[in-house]
């Protein structure tokens, strides 16, 4: 399966080539999103399936069309600001590590494997340190999520159930979108990461910063254990370091959290297979947000070891089962919260990255959320047929199955495809070393 | 640095330049055919009464006055310009003169007590394109 020197496998590629679609068509923003963003996502979409489709196959492609994408992301993520208003250094710190891949892309394409190496940790170097000061030069972002998340593990790191306190509107009444949170409406693990972060430093984004460098260091450390050639280990490395990753912390979105995970995950399944601890990591993928229902799914389904998946879903369950026995009904409330809100049409966020948004822009039809649970578990059942199991099989799988649900979502934003995209470089790796079954 | 990373850096940067230009295309078409304000600005030309916009998640905050401003849109520096049509939220205080010179345009009051029940004017429902810092 390993490539030559500058080509990988069609399967590698194609992945390759969707995540960087996906992430260019999720990163676009504002008033492109409709017409540029939305058929990028969906041609990205569509790769995963090429890539899905090639998995058997001895073939091999060179990397001239993902250093095209390469360069088209940087430039698609230069042309969107930072998502709040900071100092000024920061609005310039902030798009470095979107400038400078366009430079460095040539080292990763035609250098030494020691100039390669060297300018994929220097877009790590970079891209670290921006994320790391991005709370810092951000400090109150006019974030939902980030207040609710704050409120909630401040509240239980002073013992009060996080379900139970209300957080203040950040938006002070300026939106209305057609529902209102005011309590905590993800999974516990995410707060249970957030409170020593907030104990430390006052502030659950620093854990969510050191979540890229995590994915890096395990993503490589996989791919080495799989014989995949340094070259691609590179490449993807700077594909890496191109998601929205400093958007993703100011934002303080779990998503960088769940790409450390997945990470673990692909680390831990590349040093043996079967083992409990890469169940684990899987497991809490669903433990830290709601939407990753098909991937666990798949993952029973390919994985075929009950005592690791047993342990596996243990932990998971023990992240929730004491906040349900602290209080049930809050607990149960907070969870399911966005689920509910999705049933009111008027919670239909037409400016998403999606097909189903596009449709209720245009012909004003907006679909139920029960489309987008129906497409995550077609996409999962489709790509286990066609998919063999192996971690490969299962992060490509994983991420089909996520990106056909967010595109016909009630709500679907550069966080959610930024998740989806790093499967798919995860699964590229998988897919460019030596076959690794589960 | 050798002949081929220079070769891999210009291609880099001339891929770079032609996306730069396509979003910009992209973004020229996007003000030519689908800006909202624009065509709200084109419908209140064939109906005095049709709305400037219904909905959308910006809203009215306490306190506020939604002002209707028509306000001069250029791309790209003076490329391309149109007249643009919108709904502004903004503390009463504030006044559709201070507000007209602040966004170089000419507005006037629409919702003087704004509502999620409006269904009359050009700004409904409470929903406005813009908002002015309290």
């Amino acid at each position: 399966m390993n490539g030559r020197h500058g080509t990988l496998p069609a399967a590698a590629h194609a992945a390759l080539v969707a995540s960087l679609l996906i992430t260019a068509g999720s990163g676009i923003g504002g008033r492109l999103t409709p017409i540029v963003g939305v058929p990028l996502a969906v041609i990205g979409f569509a790769w995963a399936w090429i890539a899905a489709r090639r998995t058997r196959r001895a073939d091999t492609r060179s990397f001239n069309t993902v250093y095209a994408l390469l360069s088209v992301n940087a430039v698609v993520a230069l042309n969107v600001g930072p998502p709040f208003a900071g100092p000024r250094w920061y609005a310039v710190a902030y798009h470095i590590p979107h400038a400078m891949p366009i430079v460095l892309v040539g080292f990763v394409s035609a250098g030494s494997s020691r100039a390669r190496a060297i300018a994929a940790w220097i877009a790590v170097a970079v891209t670290s340190a921006v994320v790391a000061i991005t709370p810092v030069a951000v400090p109150t972002p006019r974030m939902d999520v980030w207040m609710l998340t704050q409120t909630a593990a401040r509240a239980l790191l002073t013992g009060t159930h996080p379900y139970t306190v209300s957080a203040p509107d950040v938006y002070g009444g300026a939106y209305d979108f057609g529902y209102t949170a005011t309590v905590y409406p993800y999974m516990p693990l995410g707060l249970v990461m957030a409170a020593p972060a907030i104990a430390v430093f006052g502030d659950y984004r620093f854990a969510l910063a050191a979540a890229f460098p995590i994915a890096v260091v395990l993503s490589r450390r996989a791919a080495r254990r799989l014989d995949v050639p340094a070259h691609t280990v590179d490449v993807v490395t700077l594909a890496l370091a191109m998601q929205p990753w400093a958007y993703l912390v100011a934002a303080g979105w779990m998503e960088p959290a769940m790409i450390a995970c997945a990470a673990a995950f692909f680390y831990l399944s590349s040093r043996a297979r079967g083992g409990a601890a890469s169940a684990v990591a899987f497991m809490l993928l669903p433990a830290l947000k709601q939407y990753v229902v098909a991937p666990a799914l798949l993952f029973v389904a390919m994985y075929r070891r009950p005592r690791a998946i047993a342990i596996g879903a243990a932990v998971a369950a023990m992240t929730v089962a004491p906040f349900l026995i602290w209080n049930w009904s809050a607990t149960t409330g907070g969870i399911t919260a966005i689920a509910r809100q999705m049933n009111n049409p008027a919670a239909f966020r037409t400016d998403s990255t999606s097909v189903t948004a596009l449709i209720a822009r245009i012909w004003d039809v907006r679909v139920g959320a029960w489309l987008s649970v129906v497409a995550q578990l077609a996409g999962a059942a489709a790509a286990l047929a066609v998919l063999p199991r192996g971690v490969a099989g299962l992060l490509l799988a994983s991420a089909i199955s996520l990106l056909a649900s967010f595109l016909v979502g009630t709500q679907a934003f550069i966080n959610y495809y930024a998740f989806a995209a790093s499967l798919l470089l995860f699964a590229a790796l998988a897919l460019a070393g030596r076959p690794q079954p589960l | 640095m050798t002949a081929g990373v220079t070769r891999a850096i210009v291609r880099s940067i001339v891929t770079a330049a032609a996306t730069a230009l396509l979003l910009m295309t992209a973004n020229w078409i996007e003000f030519t055919t689908l800006c909202p304000q624009h065509r709200a600005w084109i419908r209140r030309q064939g109906d005095r009464s049709a709305a400037i916009r219904s909905e959308g998640y910006m809203v009215a905050r306490p306190g506020d006055v939604i002002y209707a401003c028509t306000v001069q849109h250029c791309f790209a520096g003076s490329f391309d310009c149109h007249t643009d049509l919108a709904c502004y939220c903004a503390p009463a205080t504030v006044g559709s003169g201070t507000l007209g010179g602040m966004i170089g345009g000419s507005c006037s009051v629409d919702q003087p007590h704004p509502s999620r029940e409006d269904d009359q004017g050009g700004c409904r429902h409470s929903r406005c394109d813009e908002q002015l810092p309290p």
